[in-house]
């Protein structure tokens, strides 16, 4: 399975966001969109999902053209984990996993047994089973980022759009995550997108890495081609050094000094 | 820890054993509305009057209370009861919709503009000189407009920023409520009338008031149900909604009108009843938390619980005098609301 994108743009009323954005993402690894603030990331993973319409351009699952689907055709196919969400109400870790089989029941349809097998089975990937019964207001940061991680997981979606899932957590949870995301790659056959800070996380758990500037695409390719020093240098104004580390068994970044511009 | 199936199970119970008690309740509370009041009446009578209207079957009922009683009970408090919780259940279920869409704990149908809008319909009307008949027809007219209006104003391609909305709502609100209270000022004549229906009442309930607004609650109600699962979605916010298949802004524009013509219908026969529409649903959520398909049909009981309860005491306190119910609803309403919340604060998620 792939998602194609090509050419798209998009802009708001005063500002262009997107130029001409193409890459193309597989099943079976994890994709990384990574760029400094502003770049375009989260604009694209929007426009991706059509949450925001791209001024042109072309989206493609397969063979099939993503933009002319409706809204809930797009949610069983697309689970996302978006930047924010408000959990504030004492709703259950069940009851926001199951939300995500809305877009596969229809509008008089009750929740039925499979439905709750799904949700159990979500819960159980993200180790959340446990907490199932508890108010989402009670829990913490790395559980929550789980719970909504199921809750995509429930939507059963052959695309997983992740919006920089790591950027809340500690470090112990944000390697629980990409751990996870990985995992749902590799044994799930699931187009992972992934925008994410953590250049070096990036670098371990990303296989492929999109760099964006000034919302358009600087370079693409594999991770450690993309995060060059040179690149760093370009896009980010930092000087950094890049080196492989046997232990990992990937490249890690040493960021040495911002570069003084004139 | 129980199985997840099992506590699926036991949460549907715990909500039908909630169903089934209010309705027992709203039936009680009903009852006790028809037997107070300048006579009282006994249930049993009640049960038998009604029992006697049913054609064919009724006849074989021994009358053994003065006529008078049948037609207090049926054209008098009858009417008045039912009008009581019809009203108590739209505003209920309007404000519940509103807090949801708003992800805003003090939304209420009155925050769009409903209420004012409704007044300076009421109070046009008075103004113009028409016929008390107009009145209802006007506020009807003018609080839809407003919320139409409200929305128009904060469109912004296609779209309608939430926070905008609750605020040109509150604007309009204002605006409304200095125009109102301008044509009080130059309608001295008139000026009780306008009062009387600013403070919110349910006297002269009639069955024609019970007509125009029963078809309205009725349809109203199970359409706001319909919506519960799009509200729970758009509760963790608009963008999560849209991921999970949501159309979030036609479900905003649905609500919106639903709670027009749902609290249009309710002022128009009640005046300005302020309160139910705020209070009920936090009440209502202190027992069944934050999900709308529970929620909603438990803030429709709860609404029309209330507002029976509140309006049996507005006519019975001051015998044979009787106050605005709306007086009622925010002075006992809000103390015990104030109760519940510093009770129950960890429970609400507000």
């Amino acid at each position: 399975m792939q998602l194609s994108v090509s050419s798209l743009n998009f802009s708001f009323p005063t500002k262009v966001v997107l130029r001409d954005v193409s890459f193309s993402a597989h099943s079976g690894e994890v994709f990384g969109i990574v760029g400094p603030n502003g770049s375009g990331k989260t604009t694209l993973l929007r426009c991706l999902r059509l949450v925001l319409s791209p001024q042109g351009g072309a989206i493609t699952l397969d063979d099939e053209d993503v933009m002319t689907w409706d809204r809930s055709r797009i949610a069983r196919v697309f689970g996302v984990v978006p930047q924010s969400t408000t959990l504030t109400f004492p709703f259950s870790v069940f009851d926001v996993v199951m939300m995500g089989r809305i877009p596969h029941l229809g509008r008089f349809q009750r929740e039925g047994a499979h439905d709750i097998s799904i949700v159990r089975e979500s819960m159980k990937l993200t180790s959340i089973d446990h907490l199932f019964e508890r108010p989402i207001s009670q829990l913490s940061g790395g559980e929550l980022q789980r719970v909504i991680i199921a809750r995509a997981l429930a939507q059963e979606p052959r695309v997983l759009l992740l919006d920089e899932p790591t950027s809340q957590l500690d470090i112990n949870h944000q390697f629980e995550v990409m751990k996870l995301v990985r995992s749902f790659a590799i044994e799930h056959n699931m187009v992972v997108i992934i925008i994410s800070h953590n250049l070096n996380l990036s670098l371990r758990y990303c296989d492929r890495l999109l760099l964006l500037k000034d919302g358009g695409v600087h370079s693409c390719g594999a991770s450690d081609e993309v995060l060059t020093p040179d690149n760093i240098r370009e896009v980010y104004g930092v000087e950094a050094q890049l080196d492989y580390n046997k232990r990992i068994g990937a490249h890690q970044l040493t960021l040495i000094d911002a570069i003084e511009r004139d | 820890m129980q199985d997840i199936e099992a506590y699926f199970h036991s949460v549907r119970m715990y909500r039908l054993t909630v169903m089934v008690g209010l309705i027992l309740f709203l039936f009680a509370v009903a009852i006790l509305g028809i037997m107070v009041g300048p006579v009282s009446i006994s249930p049993s009578t009640i049960l038998h009057i009604f029992w006697m209207q049913i054609p064919h079957v009724g006849d074989s009922v021994m009358q053994t209370w003065p006529h008078s009683y049948t037609s207090i009970v049926m054209d008098v408090r009858l009417p008045r009861v039912l009008l009581g919780m019809l009203v108590g259940m739209g505003l209920a279920v309007s404000g519940c919709a509103m807090q949801g869409l708003f992800r805003n704990p003090m939304a209420s149908p009155y925050v769009c503009g409903l209420s004012s809008g409704g007044a300076f319909g009421a109070a046009l009307a008075v103004n113009l000189g028409l016929a008390y008949i107009f009145l209802p027809f006007f506020a009807f007219l003018f609080a839809t407009l407003t919320v139409f209006f409200v929305y128009m104003i904060s469109r912004v391609n296609n779209k309608v920023p939430t926070e905008t909305l609750l605020l040109s709502g509150i604007a309009l609100s204002s605006f409304f409520s200095a125009l109102v209270s301008l044509m009080l000022y130059f309608a001295d004549q008139q000026l009780e009338r306008i009062v009387f229906w600013m403070m919110g009442g349910l006297w002269a309930s009639t069955w024609d008031k019970v007509a125009v607004t029963l078809p309205l609650i009725v349809v109203a109600v199970p359409l706001f149900y319909v919506l519960s699962r799009e509200l729970n979605a758009m509760l963790l916010g608009e963008e999560n909604a849209t991921d999970l298949g949501i159309k979030v802004e036609s479900t905003k524009r649905i609500i919106l009108v639903l709670t027009a013509f749902t609290v249009g219908a309710c002022v128009a026969v009640s005046g300005v009843i302020g309160f139910v529409g705020l209070i009920i649903p936090h009440i209502a959520r202190i027992f069944v938390g934050p999900d709308h398909k529970i929620l909603i049909p438990a803030s429709v009981f709860v609404g029309g619980i209330f507002l029976i309860l509140t309006d049996t005491l507005a006519r019975t306190i001051i015998m044979p005098a009787e106050l605005p119910v709306g007086i009622i609803t925010s002075l006992f309403g809000v103390p015990f609301f104030l109760y519940l919340l510093r009770k129950r604060k960890e429970r609400m998620g507000w």
